[in-house]
């Protein structure tokens, strides 16, 4: 199986395999003897080395490199000779520079695969350059070697020649197998699975091909000693010293791949183990080393000597378990990170000392990203290598990845019991380059109050408009010019003076947008006081906390009469006029700790702002802008300000009747505006509103992460002639503050980019040490707002000093920087990149939500003892966007009177006939396409070539056996003609029982070997299979293939066949474009088979990240392992199938899984199928299936149109984990609770409760009574736990259930689960208490309207909550539209 | 006494023998394991053993060369041990 290899080979041999001619594998020494000592003896070097190579056979060692690219053991060659290479005028360094690049060149694998040579210098010193392929030679067989060869060389000076006697590699290798430590297998399976496996280094995961760079650190004598003091201290110390310094090692690499990493703390990487148990062992050159994982855990707060105690603990676990022959034979599941400590010493080579390099080649494993080579070979010191994968790592990264390993390391050896978040790891570089500054220089700086530039503006345009109000049908109802407008404000502040308001007063406002409102808060402004506005929709118990908290001077509920003030007002010379340090307004936002807290921001901070946005939005132009949100809305400052400073206008759309505001869709509807502020959930709305033909040219995109999915479609829909601007900032720094124009052709992956600060605004990535983090490194975002001597970011919190210095720190120059609590790293120098949150903070339509706050307010509810809120991702297919929703079997949907495909399946079309496009094809085609099938006589042949290919291959096939039918029959005949199969089973956790047992009884009769695989990542493969095609087939699909191609390779087997059946080639690859001219060519088909085959194993996706696909990467598996398609070979009606299975083995119908598949997941991927894609994934499949006569039309339609277990599957799609890929965007609250009262903590007692004292979005939109509330290893609440505890269920038991009925019933049924992610919606479930928030009703309504083509208006959605009552109105409108006809 | 100390060392040579070292090689009750017989590998595969064979759980810090030096230094280990859990 390994042809002749040893187990450590194998690794080898397949890395080598898959970048044939790369030297990635050359070990290469060079030796310098300097000139001062006594010169070496050529000639009697060679000789020394002649009866040291002769002896080894290791040395001698020839591979033979197959035809399918396999390679095996030769037999032995002669001993390699040491070279003399005479270079004129040599010295150390012109010889150093001749072996780095000799070392360079790959060695032949027919050997040898050693080469020696001799360099002697002008003054008399000499280099030996010894290079050999890491087949044959590890660190230790290198020393192990150069001692022989030292031996022999003394030996023959003093004549005292002896035998040289060297073990055999291969008997001393094999001897040591099959010894395993007990309890290996377990420990290694567990490593192999844990998470951290793959550390992410700056950001990045990955490496690409072999180029490797070295990059060097010598540590010199005294940090050496250092290390060797440390590794004498308690929590490193240990049974020897090596062992103990590999500890400290290990302990400094986890802290650094901790910091690098953006603090993970499940962390690891692979080491080698020497693998010299025996003495023999010890004494043999070869290759001996296997890898290992090493698992680190790195916690907060630990000092580099807690690590390394837990260092200490693994490396016994490591060592214990690392028994010969256990290490991945494929290298599969490899880490991305090795540390590779080498304690081999040389020491004297016949009195001498040579100094001693080690050579790269300039290439290394491509699994790698970063290899760590620590070594000491000629007791000069501790060098260490950073061997970096050339293209996975930009070159200024690499190069300061020393740097930061450094800072690490001198921090340990000078206390080991610092903190390691305690050491600043950056250059000096990059502290200067990544706390970026916005424009300073040409930008005016912040030096009027928004009142004042308001009063220039007024006075250059006073009768241009300013304020537009907008009325409910969409009409203009007022207009206000500038003049006007600063006359009446003027008028308001005089009077509010006269009433006593004062400068560093607060005057609450209403929130209602109309004219009067805006002329209030100019008002106050002008008066000098702040304005704190109070939202309507607020309850009652919110607003009284805004006012009362906010200590507001009055409440100006409404304008007073201004009339006798107005003509007063002309002066600009005013008194109160208030200046930049003067607070301008107060805006709440939600509290961790259980209350608003309300956010103090000062004129400057504002007036810098909005003298930025003008300069970058507005750009001198006159444009309109709506006032559509709440002005307690921190976003809505933006369309406040900025018309009135650049002398645009405002036009004022008021919030309709009804709960819910649909001001938007006016704005849209009356398309008079240029310029639109708004968040990604707006946009979202306006995405399926359709924007087509609207004037809007700007648009502003703040308060949540913008994905590009959405910023694409909506610049396309206006032509991509529209500006978006994906605007950052919280409330705390005024509004925005960094800033990206979205650009359609570059920003096409994940998220819009954050972009670069706005003017003023200095920005910085620190991690949990408040230190800064290196360049790609996730950390939290910082920022400052102003210049030397002046500070632009909000005051802080009103009355909260202890949460104003958490949030607001004086850093080391003396400036205030606001720590935002977001997530993000700098992706390259300029482009700052979103990850989300670093606390538990939510946001829904950028409304900014502590779950904290809702967790106080739940405990003030009589009988809850313990809460905690969490947001539950909204399962997907809610932003489908373009995707309806017919069921499977809905009322729409025809069925092809043939073959039962039905109408929605979207590549094909039904005729009048009842006939659908592809049975027509087929009919044309049928006959043709009897070409490309083969008979059985064909596959005896097949099989007969494959063993003439491989004749000591173990098995003449691996079969692919599912279990059901079709396999099973295929496996049987395949055993009846009396050939070697091995049966192959991919079990994905959710085979039917009955199936295994089918497996297991059908392979025993026929005395079949069997083999179950599995893999760790199956999980992630499917959630990666139904984000990428909405199923669970292709991810699963791909990993068969890919193990058991694989596990061909391994055993050396030349075949794998396939039960996949004719109506699946039919499907897939005898499509119409393969009948050009009539007819088809099998060898095309094949040809094209095979191409496809090796683009798909190629694909970057979940298969080819968890599996070890590196196989593929090279097409010579394609020659070695064939792939087979059974029916191809066999033609079989069913009858006969189920026949011969009834008269061969004890094969039964499974029946667990409730179709005729095998497969329990099944039903989730058809359930996400045809919600996201409309159609059943099965619908083409069974129709072949039909049209081969392998079913009937009845049967396929029955299939089609079960029923399917909604919560099974949702419990299933939990299980693995699938969120798709739109849903971050849509998230519901949700609370568990540990009641002491059971009895007064129903579900709808605590949301009433809740709605008393929260604004609505805060309010969760399900209750879970639990027992307790779990917690994690670490003692964090395990929010997975919690929210896999329950499914979503759409009724509370309030009501009975009540299916809905009709047409109209059943449609928006189907829509509410779509949107709001529930199941099994009854006719008298009500949309707000299923978790429906306003912009959820609105597009709701908006599918509606589309579905049925009528028009409602939105407000119904809220004055008939119900789905029965919601129903009846559109019901109503569709009878009043027909009877209209 | 000596009796039971010296049975404890030849199960533990035993094992060595048996499990760690080449066809040939001898060892006795204080010859050195660490420096001469065993690579790491080999002795935390031998401590395994023991913790096993003589039910003790050794904790990192218990591994240092006193305690697996030799055969004879082993036995002296878990006789303490043993001593140890008693006495606590």
């Amino acid at each position: 199986m390994s042809d002749g290899l040893t187990h450590s080979q194998l690794q080898i041999s397949i890395g080598q395999r898959l970048h044939a001619g790369a030297p990635l594998y050359n070990m290469a020494f060079a030796f310098v003897f300097p000139g001062d000592s006594e010169p070496l003896d050529v000639e009697r070097f060679q000789r020394a080395w002649r009866r040291v190579a002769g002896a080894s056979d290791a040395l001698r060692t020839r591979l033979v490199e197959l035809p399918g690219g396999g390679i095996r053991r030769g037999s032995p060659g002669p001993a390699p000779e040491t070279q003399l290479v005479v270079l004129e005028g040599t010295d150390e360094d012109s010889f150093l520079v001749w072996a780095r690049e000799r070392c360079a060149g790959a060695l032949a694998l027919a050997g040898p695969l050693v080469d020696s040579v001799l360099v002697p210098f002008a003054n008399g010193g000499i280099g030996w350059f010894l290079n050999q392929h890491h087949l044959v030679a590890d660190a230790a067989s290198t020393q192990c070697l150069y001692r022989l060869v030292a031996e022999q060389y003394e030996a023959l000076r003093t004549g005292e020649e002896r035998p040289v006697e060297i073990p055999s590699y291969v008997e001393t290798y094999d001897a040591q197998l099959g010894r395993p430590a007990p309890g290996a297998d377990e420990h290694w399976q567990a490593r192999r699975g844990r998470s951290g496996r793959r550390v992410e280094l700056y950001g990045l995961v990955d490496a690409t091909g072999t180029q490797s760079v070295r990059h060097e650190l010598r540590l010199g004598d005294e940090r050496s000693q250092a290390i060797s003091r440390l590794a004498g201290e308690p929590g490193f110390v240990s049974l020897s010293h090596d062992l103990s310094r590999f500890v400290v090692v290990a302990t400094l690499l986890s802290a650094y791949l901790h910091r690098v990493s953006g603090g993970a703390e499940e962390l690891g990487f692979d080491a080698p183990v020497a693998g010299r148990v025996t003495p023999d062992a010890k004494h043999t050159p070869g290759l001996f080393i296997e890898m290992f994982p090493f698992a680190s855990e790195v916690r907060s707060g630990d000092t580099f000597r807690d690590l390394g105690a837990r260092c200490l603990e693994e490396a016994m676990l490591f060592l214990r378990h690392a028994a010969p022959g256990l290490s991945s034979p494929s290298g599969a599941e490899a880490g991305n990170v090795v540390l590779n400590f080498i304690p081999a010493r040389f020491g004297d080579f016949a009195g001498r000392s040579p100094r001693i390099e080690w050579l790269h080649p300039g290439h290394g494993d491509s699994v790698h990203m970063l290899r760590v080579q620590v070594h000491d070979f000629d007791g000069r010191g501790t060098t260490l290598h950073f061997d970096w994968n050339e293209h996975a790592l930009p070159e200024r990264l690499r190069c300061r990845s020393l740097r930061h390993f450094e800072a690490l390391l001198d921090a340990a050896l000078a206390d080991p019991d610092s903190e390691i978040a305690s050491v600043d790891v950056c250059t000096e570089e990059e502290r200067r380059a990544f706390a970026i500054l916005g424009n300073t220089r040409d930008s005016r700086l912040p030096d009027r109050t928004v009142v004042d530039l308001f009063w220039e503006q007024s006075e250059r345009t006073p009768d241009r408009v300013a304020l537009r109000q907008i009325d409910p049908h969409g009409a203009v109802d007022e207009e206000v010019t500038y003049d006007e407008l600063r006359r009446r404000v003027d008028g308001l502040s005089a009077r509010l003076i006269q009433d006593g308001v004062a400068p560093g007063d607060r005057v609450a406002v209403p929130g209602e947008r109309t004219i009067d409102s805006v002329i209030s808060i100019l008002g106050v402004l002008r008066a000098g006081a702040a304005y704190v506005p109070v939202d309507p929709a607020y309850p009652e118990t919110r607003r009284r906390h805004v006012l009362e908290d906010s200590g507001a001077r009055l409440f100006l509920k409404q304008l007073p009469d201004l009339s006798p003030w107005l003509d007063e007002s002309t002066s600009s010379e005013r008194p109160n006029r208030p200046g930049l340090d003067d607070l301008a307004y107060l805006l709440y936002t939600s509290g961790s700790t259980g209350l608003p807290k309300g956010v103090l921001v000062e004129h400057r901070g504002l007036a810098d702002y909005l003298g930025w946005a003008s300069r970058r939005y507005v750009r001198g132009d006159r444009l309109t802008f709506p006032l559509f949100t709440s002005l307690s809305f921190d976003l809505t400052v933006t369309s406040l300000y900025l018309p009135l400073v650049t002398g645009g206008t405002l036009e004022i759309y008021p919030q309709p009747e009804g709960p819910v505001d649909t001001a938007l869709l006016d704005v849209v509807r009356r398309n008079a505006v240029d310029f639109l502020k708004l968040t990604p959930s707006h946009l979202s709305v306006l995405r399926r509103a359709g924007l087509g033909g609207s004037r809007i040219r700007r648009m502003v995109v703040g308060g949540e992460d913008l994905k590009t999915p959405l910023a694409a479609a909506v610049s396309s829909q206006l032509d991509d002639r529209v500006e978006i601007h994906n605007e950052y900032g919280p409330t705390e720094a005024v509004v925005g503050c960094v800033a990206h124009l979205y650009d359609p052709a570059v920003d096409m992956d994940g998220s819009v980019p954050v972009g670069m600060p706005a003017d003023h605004v200095q920005i910085e990535v620190l991690d949990e040490g408040n230190l800064p983090v290196p360049e790609g490194v996730p950390g939290e975002l910082w920022i400052a707002r102003g210049g030397d001597d002046w500070d632009g970011l909000a005051r802080g919190y009103h009355g909260l000093p202890e949460q104003t210095a958490e949030g607001f720190r004086v850093c080391a120059e003396g400036r205030r920087r606001y720590r935002s609590g977001d997530r993000v790293r700098f992706a390259r120098p300029g482009v700052l990149e979103f990850l989300g949150r670093v606390d538990r903070q939510i946001k829904v339509s950028g409304f900014r939500i502590e779950p904290g706050e809702i967790e106080s307010a739940l405990l003030e509810a009589p009988g809850v003892a313990q809460c905690v809120v969490v947001a539950r991702p909204r399962r997907g297919i809610a932003d489908a966007g373009t995707v309806a929703r017919p069921a499977a079997g809905s009322r729409d949907v025809r069925h092809c009177v043939r073959c039962g495909l039905p109408s929605n399946y979207p590549r094909a079309t039904i005729g009048d006939d009842g006939v659908c496009s592809v049975c027509r094809t087929y009919e044309r085609v049928h006959e043709h396409a009897q070409a490309y099938f083969r008979t059985m006589d064909d596959l005896e042949s097949v099989f007969a070539a494959a063993r003439r290919r491989r004749p000591d291959a173990p098995y003449d096939a691996i079969m692919l056996y599912s279990g059901g039918k079709d396999s099973t029959y295929a496996l049987c005949r395949l055993a009846e003609m009396g050939l070697r199969v091995l049966a192959f089973t991919l079990d994905n956790g959710y085979i039917s029982e009955s199936a295994k047992a089918n497996i297991r009884r059908v392979t025993e009769q026929l005395d079949v070997g069997i083999e179950f695989a599995t893999t760790p990542a199956m999980n992630a493969i499917f959630r990666d299979s139904l984000e990428r095609f909405s199923n669970v087939c292709n991810g699963c699909f791909k990993t068969i293939y890919t193990l058991a191609i694989r596990r061909a390779h391994e055993l050396g087997v030349p075949l794998v066949v396939t039960g996949l059946s004719r109506g699946q080639m039919f499907e897939t690859r005898l499509t119409e474009e393969m009948f050009r001219g009539g007819r088809i060519r099998a060898e095309e088909v094949d040809e094209a088979v095979l191409a496809s085959r090796k683009a798909y194993h190629r694909v970057a996706d979940e298969v080819s990240r968890s599996l070890d696909t590196s196989l593929f990467r090279s097409d010579e598996i394609w020659s070695e392992v064939e792939v087979v398609d059974f029916y191809r070979y066999c033609d079989v009606s069913m009858e006969e199938l189920y026949a011969y299975l009834r008269q061969t083995v004890p094969w039964v119908r499974p029946e667990d899984t409730g179709r005729s598949t095998n497969c329990l997941i099944n039903d989730a991927g058809i359930f996400v199928h045809t919600a996201e894609r409309g159609f059943h994934n099965y619908a083409l499949p069974y129709s072949w299936d039909v049209r081969m006569g392998h079913k009937t039309r009845d049967e396929a339609l029955d299939e089609l149109q079960d029923e399917i277990d909604e919560s099974s599957v949702l419990r299933i799609l939990d299980e693995v984990g699938y969120r798709p890929a739109a849903g971050a965007e849509h998230v519901t609250l949700e609370a568990f609770y540990v009641a002491d009262i059971k009895e007064r903590t129903d579900p709808e007692t605590l949301r009433n409760h809740l709605s008393r004292h929260l604004p609505s979005p805060l309010v969760p939109s399900h209750f879970h009574l639990v027992e307790e509330i779990p917690l994690t290893p670490h003692g964090k609440i395990a929010t997975e736990a919690l929210l896999a505890s329950v499914a979503v269920a759409a009724s509370e038991g309030e009501l009975p259930h009540e299916p809905p009925d009709g047409p109209v019933e059943e449609y928006l049924a189907e829509l509410w689960c779509d949107e709001l992610a529930v199941e099994n919606v009854g006719a008298r479930d009500h949309f707000f208490q299923l978790g429906g928030t306003s912009l959820l009703a609105m597009r709701v309504m908006l599918r509606l309207c589309e579905e049925f083509d009528i028009d409602l208006p939105l407000e119904a959605a809220f004055s008939h909550p119900t789905l029965r009552d919601l129903s009846r109105v559109a019901e109503d409108r569709i009878l009043a539209d027909a009877e209209g006809l | 006494m000596a009796d039971d100390v010296h049975e404890i060392e030849d199960r533990i040579l035993a094992y060595v023998r048996a499990e760690l070292l080449a066809s040939g090689e001898t060892v006795g009750r204080e010859d050195d394991l660490l420096s001469e017989l065993l690579d790491s590998v080999a002795v935390l595969r031998l401590a395994g053993f023991v913790d096993q064979e003589f039910g003790l759980t050794t904790r990192p810090q218990d591994f240092v060369v006193e305690n697996f030096e030799s055969a004879a230094s082993i036995a002296r280990y878990i006789r303490r041990s043993h001593t140890a859990r008693q006495g606590g």
